[in-house]
């Protein structure tokens, strides 16, 4: 039951650490629409790291071509 | 003829994601016209009148669930089922209230600020909203039943493919929500 | 009156009419509630469709596990006991793969008899100048819904090949996601009855691509139209998440990507198109709607709109969905062709790739329908050559076929045959593709028969007639029984030259400035005769047709009973009894070898795993003569 504890703990840091990425990511965002003449780009960049890490940490892509990890 | 089949063959758990990221990947492609037919039809413009404050608020609260919703996932894996109940729920709540800002609210607010879904920039901002909304409203649904079946004791740290599936489409919503904020709200 | 009842087809007729009349009624209470006159045609017959469509699938009893499942009960495995007789599978929802790829196929063949009389009606109003039978908007409507209704049912014939024989040919027990799969096909019916409706609403005066701005305004019929698109193309995509999920995950063990059937590769690269392209076309009609309901103008000028984008986002599904058609179809060809000249298909890896090159390529090509737009010249010069780049993954598969039927000893059986027909005219249609390609001609041929006659005859042997070698070759693997070779060698060349003749006419009159979708010509161009040859081929090809259909139902009560693999086939599915009774493959064969060494010696490939218990443990697929005819 331990591993399970620890697990999950390991997993709640992720969650943490993602959910403090996006908010980061989203006060850049703000800040950028504001302060460019030109945010399109920028803004497009940043909107595809907080995808990247919701459909990475959060959608566990990767379990679909490493089958070991989170099987259940 | 035998009509027993060997399942150890196949891993269902694998296939069943497969096809449910098949799904999402389709269903992606919606948002991905609309969001093309927003720029090829109003390039980079977007009207001054927007309720700013509201977006942003709209998107915290949608990130916000994202995290719950990964937190009820992480929880039922690894045994915790009250974690899973609690999570859901708040995930839920904060669905409800997102609908409630764009549907109730931002929908109510805009005609009045010269943004009606008939013409001009209305046009992309009331269909991009819709859909999303209404993809909101199957997750908020999808999760209910989840949380409902959870409640039963659906799920253990073995078996929630019906967790990690509601799960992983109320993620797919925010993604799309993470490109259509910035391009309703912040472009110019 | 209890037999009807256990019909699911019954019962979703029923539910679905009484499904229609709550949306009606549902529809006028909030109108009323909302301060509006309760009836619009328009915006209640689209709700009421909607409700209609949902309430058929579930008398089907097509949301019967979901709900189960929402309601909190374990739904488990899809059954595989029936009670009642066999054929009363057949009309309800049911999860065993043989049961649907019949379904889809009988309902393809339906769609296609109907889509036919349709044409029928246009070659009967072209065969002189004047008009004669029917009204232009009677000929519109015709010759909209035998577009739309065609492409139906040629999707339906790729999703009966694919559903029938995928798990058969991976040795899997079944496709991935067997209770998706009875709803995907159980969408289609609805669909195809919501696209009939709309002659009842004023037809639809489009034809099959529906552009605005003529389809956001007139008649509600349009409606039906773009709502049964829609739920066709969901289908598609259902479909589409099955066969790739199958193909990728259920392969029996040993059988690399490189030792599928090459079948299995076509409908996996169209499989890809299904699933990305098909929104679009949907997203497309669905913004027409409600542009047509809720007023906003997405293709409205005056609205801030633009009609041009629609034409990019359709095209963008709707020249990739040609290949969805062709590529199974070439598909059966490339399985069919070292089967009747007993030699191994020339360069199987290369077949299988230009599959996949031909649906990526297929996504970078779709402007060639706008050269007449106005586009800017560097985006038509593009496409221009986007488009010529399609004829090389094309040649390839044509030079394999030629290569594998190089010294090879013909068997002119009914398949054979129909191949023979599908190269003669694909080719026709392949080497008429090139001159459309090139801006300047096209901008002269734009919508004249000329494009008519290249688009059939790329149909016609990309799919039709692969599709029927498929279902002469598979009747015996399906029925038990063997078909009449006689009259299927009558229905050939009947075919063959009542459609030679029919395109014939197309290309000539196209080339001599015959428009397309119009119903009356000028006497003074001189296009009478032609057009009269055109419509009897039209006529015999129809014939040919009710040929093909007495000597399937006459062969499927009396026909002699079929051997055992009537083809010498090495393929997995003659290894089972035919036709194939309960769980496809209990326990997947092993593969160890290639599918097509036809002719070489003491090639294997498969052998059957022993806890496949009984009889057929020791097969292999080398059928016994075969070595022989190698030192041949
Ligand atoms: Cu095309």
């Amino acid at each position: 039951m331990n591993t399970l504890e620890q697990l999950r703990a390991k997993k709640m840091r992720v969650g943490w650490l993602v959910g403090a990425g996006l908010a980061v990511t989203t006060v850049v965002e703000y800040y950028i629409a504001v302060g460019l003449a030109r945010p399109l780009v920028p803004l497009a960049i940043v909107a595809l790291i907080k995808a990247w890490l919701i459909v990475v940490y959060f959608m566990h892509i990767k379990q679909l071509w490493t089958s070991e990890e989170g099987g259940h | 003829m035998s009509t027993h089949v060997s399942h150890a063959t196949y891993d269902r758990l694998a296939i069943n994601r497969l096809g449910l990221w098949l799904f999402i990947f389709s269903d992606a492609l919606i948002f991905a016209i609309l969001l093309i037919t927003r720029f090829a039809l109003f390039g980079t413009s977007r009207p001054e009148e927007l309720n700013q404050a509201l977006g942003l608020g709209l998107t915290v609260i949608l990130l916000v669930s994202s995290l719950t919703a990964y937190r009820a996932e992480a929880a039922i894996a690894t045994g915790d089922r009250s974690g899973l109940l609690r999570n859901l729920l708040l995930t839920i709540i904060f669905g409800t209230l997102f609908l409630v800002g764009v549907v109730g609210w931002e929908w109510r607010e805009a005609p009045h600020l010269g943004i009606v879904p008939q013409e001009g920039y209305g046009i992309a901002f009331f269909s991009m909203t819709g859909l999303h909304a209404f993809h909101v409203l199957t997750g908020v649904l999808l999760l209910l039943i989840v949380f409902f079946n959870a409640r039963r004791g659906a799920y253990g740290p073995d078996n929630y493919w019906g967790v990690e599936a509601a799960v992983k489409y109320w993620h797919f919503v925010d993604v799309v929500w993470v490109f259509f904020y910035p391009a309703l709200y912040l472009v110019r | 009156m209890r037999l009807l009842w256990s019909l699911g087809l019954i019962r979703g007729l029923v539910w679905g009419i009484v499904g229609t009349a709550i949306g009606i009624g549902f529809t006028m209470l909030v109108r009323m509630a909302l301060g509006k006159p309760a009836w619009e045609t328009a915006p209640v017959t689209f709700v009421a469709a909607v409700f209609g469509t949902l309430a058929f699938l579930a008398g089907v009893g097509a949301f019967a596990d979901w709900w189960r499942w929402a309601s909190g009960e374990e739904a488990g495995d899809p059954p595989h006991h029936h009670e009642g007789p066999e054929w009363v599978r057949y009309f309800n929802f049911d999860t065993d793969h043989k049961i649907i790829g019949v379904q889809y196929t009988i309902t393809s063949l339906v769609l296609m008899f109907a889509a036919g009389i349709m044409a029928l009606i246009m070659r009967l109003e072209l065969a002189q100048s004047g008009l004669q039978f029917v009204t232009p908007e009677q000929f519109n409507s015709a010759m909209g819904l035998h577009g739309i209704v065609m492409i139906g049912s040629i999707l339906l014939g790729v999703a009966g090949m694919a559903n029938y024989l995928l798990p058969l040919m991976l040795g899997a027990p079944d496709m991935a996601f067997p209770r998706l799969n009875a709803l995907s096909f159980w969408v289609a019916p609805p669909a195809a009855i919501l696209l009939f409706l709309s002659l009842a609403f004023g037809g639809f005066d489009t034809g099959w691509t529906g552009y605005p701005p003529l389809g956001a305004v007139g008649a509600t019929g349009k409606q039906f139209f773009y709502l049964g698109v829609f739920f066709l193309g969901f289908s598609s995509i259902l479909g589409a998440i099955n066969f790739i999920t199958t193909t990728l995950k259920m392969r029996a063990p040993g059988m690399s990507m490189f030792r599928m059937p090459i079948f299995v590769w076509g409908v996996f690269a169209a499989a890809w198109i299904q699933l990305t392209g098909t929104q679009f076309i949907g997203t497309s009609f669905l913004m027409v709607v409600l542009e047509r309901l809720l007023g906003m103008g997405f293709f409205d000028p005056e609205k801030g709109g633009d009609p041009v984008l629609f034409q990019h986002i359709f095209w963008f599904y709707s020249h990739p969905a040609v290949y969805i058609f062709v590529l199974p179809g070439l598909g059966v060809i490339s399985e069919l062709l070292p089967v009747f000249v007993r030699k191994p298909l020339f360069g199987y890896k290369w077949v299988a790739l230009s599959s996949m090159g031909i649906a990526t390529v297929g996504f970078l090509v779709w402007a060639h329908h706008m050269f007449t737009v106005g586009l800017p010249n560097e985006a038509n010069t593009f496409f221009m050559f986007t488009t010529m780049l399609v004829a090389v993954p094309t040649g390839v598969k044509f030079f394999s076929w030629v290569a594998t039927m190089w010294g090879g000893k013909i068997e002119f059986r009914t398949p054979m045959l129909f191949l023979l027909g599908a190269f003669v005219t694909f080719l026709l249609g392949g080497l008429t593709g090139p001159f459309l390609a090139v801006v300047p001609v096209d901008q002269y041929l734009h919508d004249t028969y000329f494009v008519v006659g290249h688009f059939h005859n790329t149909m016609f042997g990309g799919f039709v007639f692969p599709f029927l070698a498929a279902i002469y070759y598979w009747f015996p693997k399906v029925t038990g029984r063997m078909y009449s070779e006689r009259l299927g060698k009558v229905h050939f060349w009947l075919m063959l030259v009542g459609f030679v003749a029919q395109t014939g006419s197309m290309f000539q009159t196209g080339l001599f400035g015959m428009r397309r979708r119009i119903a009356d010509y000028d006497p003074s161009l001189g296009f009478d005769t032609i057009h009269l040859i055109g419509s009897i081929g039209g006529y015999l090809v129809f014939f040919s047709m009710l040929i093909f259909a007495y000597n399937m139902i006459r062969s499927l009560v009396a026909g002699e009973k079929a051997p055992a693999n009537p083809w010498n086939s090495r393929s997995l599915e003659w290894l089972l009894p035919s036709p194939v009774k309960g769980v496809s493959w209990p326990t997947p064969p092993v593969v160890v070898g290639h599918p097509y060494d036809y002719g070489v010696p003491n090639a294997t490939f498969v052998r059957l795993a022993p806890a496949g218990g009984s009889d057929r443990s020791s097969q292999t697929t080398t059928p016994a003569h075969e070595t022989k005819e190698a030192n041949r």
